[in-house]
């Protein structure tokens, strides 16, 4: 990374700070637009986690709501009952996923690409099953009174963060072995690359990744249930991903922001109309997965990836 | 001993079940190297079909309504399929898209087909006229449905159907080609984009009138029915070995077994998670699946 | 008696019913240049697929600098030194040409290094830098450096896939057909790099062409194969008038 974007994250950490006690004023900022812009912080962390797997490493991963889901909840067990700070709660749950990340993917990368969507797929429903069934986490009930240790500030630190961390790789030989086994991994296991632990290395920061997200995510919302946590969400994450444009990262983190947007955007339209209003999660849906397959055929580099 | 035996008798109407998903999931893997995702749906849609014809025929259980519920079922799951492999996969395919464009394709579809369905026809599950009234029989013990006959032996004329097809017709054999070596049956002039639609539509027919049959054997249809069972064939074309026809087949009615055993023996709890166990076995252990040959990645 | 660099022990492969190889043993020894010839299908890739670890042979043994190297994974073989180019090229073509000669050099500095701006990063990468660059001045190519892999002619692309297989290091450099489609001035101007790089990198080649000037021009000895079977190993001479190859060839254009 040239030195002119280090100064650039550098200078940022202080501008978020001051940036922040403005924001976080309901007096001085609308506490609703507030809501949004940190869930479009956290949506990008959530998106740079799946790209750098897929969009990156060319892995199909489905299960980034599954890692999310062990970041949110172990986290928010530890800040409830153990009332420790945000920045422990953070660090225990990226290492929890992190954990989780290899466990899963140690076994399942050494085969065939399409058998890592199944297998992410099962995982993200094995945990969400999982915590459904564990009542010291809420169970069927959900998770409460989370305290809100998140901030517009902390989350938008994480963020610039995981971006610094992310494009730091991706610009080193590192980057390039990721590259390459996206584009051939036949010729990349030629050349010396050894493709599996790539593969599990860039699957494992993934899954840490998200599961940071995981916990600012429950710190924030304050209520997590596992329906929270579902295929569904993971396939949202994709579809941020892939709109943002795949493999770049930064198009990533946008990809975020964009999709936060859009269900803002679709309430307004349905509230119009209370029949579709009715229906509007299943609209939802039906609009994302439009999105998704209409980028993906028509414009698969999304709208920072180069042109192929 | 009898419990025993009774079970396998149970199991044989899913293994059936299965096997029909199954086979639609590993010719499309074959031919394109793809998971349709949408293959479950596909299924659900034939089910669907089936209930909006059931509904309106006025004489439902005669003999010539029952056929043209299941025909109709197989007609509209067959014009899905191809629907779907016209426009979602073909574009990409012909452009040579990476396996993660094709994967996010199928993945889309499966989740257009399950909201269109919930818009259409609401998250309440809906009842399945009963066209083949129930008649008991009893064999040494064993208790069975002329249900249950009726929908294994539909099954096994159905494979039977299928395994002429695929090996005795022109296109049948042009299929085995493509998914054999893709670029040579291009050089060889098979016209591998009728194949793919061939291919489509043989296994969305048979997925449709599995949704059927599903429908009759377990009355309640719902919008999203096509997920599990389509996960479980899934597995079941692995465990036989994807690509491979017969293992399909196989896949599907040991895992249809399995399923109705662990329900009878252990708890009816734990019978959706036997799936995902013996995928995680089959994944670990012997990957290319019982019947499969190890792939082979021509350079 | 010269110690052998490579030596293939009764190689057998097969592809289902397909019998790719049989039997085929041979010695390669270091510093020379081996040609394999045949005709379509005759099995030189899969020779070349068994050698780097693409395929896993059923019978024999593939000895390296006097190491059992059957049972190696491909990355592995290639960290030892074995490189290779590929008949079809399999550039990656969404990289740099720069990038693409940089990959194959390993990792010089840890993970955590790039993120922290550690000073083995800096050295890393300006080591790799100059290593890449000079392959591609040698190779006429560091014009395109900044350029993706795709957008480059042919031609370049060829010798694109040389640089990259050279940045390993190897010590036997595999080459499928590098002359394939290449126009006769090309070809030969082709082989006078190779030549060159040849001596100064110290470098065992074993070629595959159909291109039968170049083939004898270049080449010390020559190994011929037919449906999976060496039927003639020696000089070209030797070997361009065994009847067995003759006959091989009827009806193959050169």
């Amino acid at each position: 990374m040239s030195k002119r974007a280090l100064i650039i994250f550098l200078l940022s950490i202080p501008f978020l700070f001051i940036l922040n006690h403005f924001i976080s004023n309901p007096s001085l900022f609308s506490p609703y637009a507030l809501q949004i812009i940190v869930l479009m912080g956290i949506n990008a962390i959530l998106a740079i986690s799946w790209d750098l797997i897929a969009g990156v490493t060319g892995q199909f991963s489905i299960g980034q709501a599954g890692f999310m889901a062990i970041g949110a909840y172990s986290s928010a067990f530890l800040t409830l009952n153990y009332h420790i700070p945000l920045i422990f709660a953070i660090l225990f749950s990226a290492f929890l996923s992190l954990l989780a990340g290899f466990l899963v993917g140690i076994p399942t990368l050494r085969l065939r690409g399409d058998y890592l969507a199944i297998a992410t797929l099962g995982f993200g429903e094995i945990v969400r099953v999982a915590i459904l069934n564990m009542n010291c986490l809420g169970g069927a009930r959900g998770m409460k009174g989370i305290p809100i240790l998140s901030s517009f500030f902390s989350v938008y630190l994480v963020l610039a963060i995981s971006l610094w961390f992310c494009l730091s790789l991706l610009r080193s030989q590192y980057g390039r072995m990721l590259f390459s086994i996206r584009e051939d991994e036949v010729a990349s296991q030629m050349m010396g690359v050894d493709i599996v632990k790539y593969k599990v290395f860039a699957f494992a920061l993934s899954a840490c990744l998200a599961g940071i997200g995981g916990a600012l995510y429950a710190h924030w919302t304050s209520f997590i249930h596992p329906d929270s946590f579902t295929f569904m969400k993971s396939i949202e994450i994709i579809l941020m991903g892939v709109i943002g444009g795949m493999g770049t990262i930064y198009g990533a983190a946008i990809g975020g922001a964009i999709v936060t947007l859009l269900p803002e955007g679709l309430r307004l339209l349905l509230e119009q109309n209370p029949l579709l209003y009715q229906n509007k999660e299943f609209i939802r849906m039906l609009f994302f997965a439009s999105l998704l397959m209409i980028f993906i055929i028509l414009r698969p580099q999304g709208i920072f990836g180069k042109k192929e | 001993m009898n419990l025993f035996l009774q079970q396998l008798v149970n199991g044989l109407a899913w293994g059936g079940i299965y096997a029909l998903i199954s086979i639609g999931y590993t010719m499309v893997y074959g031919v394109m190297q793809l998971i349709n995702f949408a293959h479950g749906d596909v299924f659900m849609a034939g089910a669907f079909a089936g209930l909006v014809v059931a509904n309106l025929l006025p004489n439902k259980t005669s003999f010539p309504s029952v056929i043209l519920i299941f025909l109709s079922a197989m007609l509209f799951s067959t014009f899905l399929g191809i629907l779907i492999e016209r426009f979602g996969y073909r574009s990409l395919w012909k452009k040579n898209a990476p396996r993660l464009s094709l994967l996010i394709v199928a993945v889309s579809i499966s989740l257009l087909l399950e909201n269109g369905g919930l818009l259409i026809f609401g998250a309440a599950p809906r009842s399945f006229p009963q066209i083949i009234p129930l008649k008991n029989y009893s064999l040494g013990g064993i208790l069975f449905t002329n249900l249950q006959i009726i929908l294994i032996l539909t099954s096994l004329f159905l494979m039977g159907f299928l395994h002429i097809i695929v090996m005795r017709t022109k296109m049948g054999r042009a299929m085995r080609a493509v998914a054999e070596d893709s670029e040579m049956a291009a050089l060889l002039g098979i016209p591998r984009e009728r194949i793919l639609s061939f291919t489509f539509a043989l296994g969305s027919a048979l997925a449709g009138i599995a949704g059927v049959m599903v429908a009759l054997y377990t009355p309640q249809i719902n919008p999203l029915m096509g997920l599990l069972p389509g996960l479980k064939a899934f597995v079941a074309a692995v465990l036989g070995g994807i690509g491979s026809i017969p293992g399909a087949m196989l896949g599907g009615f040991v895992l249809g077994e399995a399923e109705t055993l662990v329900s009878a023996y252990l708890s009816s709890s734990y019978r959706d998670l036997l799936a995902f166990l013996v995928l995680i076995l089959i994944l670990l252990f012997r990957p290319q699946g019982l019947l499969g040959k190890g792939a082979v990645e021509k350079i | 008696m010269r110690e052998e660099l490579l030596k293939v022990e009764n190689l057998t492969v097969r592809f289902g019913g397909l019998i790719a190889l049989k039997g085929v043993s041979f010695s390669v020894f270091p510093g020379e240049v081996l040609g394999i010839i045949g005709p379509n299908g005759a099995g030189k890739t899969t020779l070349f697929n068994a050698i780097t670890g693409a395929v896993i042979p059923q019978e024999g043994r593939i000895i390296f600098e006097g190491k059992d190297i059957t049972s190696l994974p491909p990355h592995k073989r290639a960290r030892l030194g074995i490189g290779r180019t590929f008949q079809n090229l399999r550039l990656f073509s969404r990289l740099t040409v720069l990038d693409n000669v940089k990959l194959p050099a390993g990792s010089p500095y840890p993970a955590f290094a790039p993120p922290l701006l550690l000073p083995s990063f800096r050295k890393g990468e300006e080591k790799l830098n100059e290593m890449a660059l000079e392959l591609l001045e040698k190779l006429e190519l560091k014009q395109y450096k900044d350029r993706p892999a795709k957008a480059l002619p042919y031609g370049e692309r060829k010798k694109l896939e040389i640089a990259r297989a050279l940045a390993l290091k190897p010590k036997l450099l595999l080459l499928d057909e590098p002359a394939a489609g290449l126009s006769h001035q090309e070809a030969v101007s082709l082989m006078e790099e190779l030549q060159r790089l040849r001596e100064e990198f110290n470098l065992t080649i074993i070629l595959i062409e159909h291109n039968m000037r170049m083939i004898m021009g270049y080449c010390e000895r020559i190994i011929a194969l037919n449906y999976g079977e060496i039927i003639a190993e020696g000089t070209p001479e030797e070997v361009a008038n065994n009847p067995a190859v003759i006959e091989a060839y009827l009806g193959e254009q050169e």
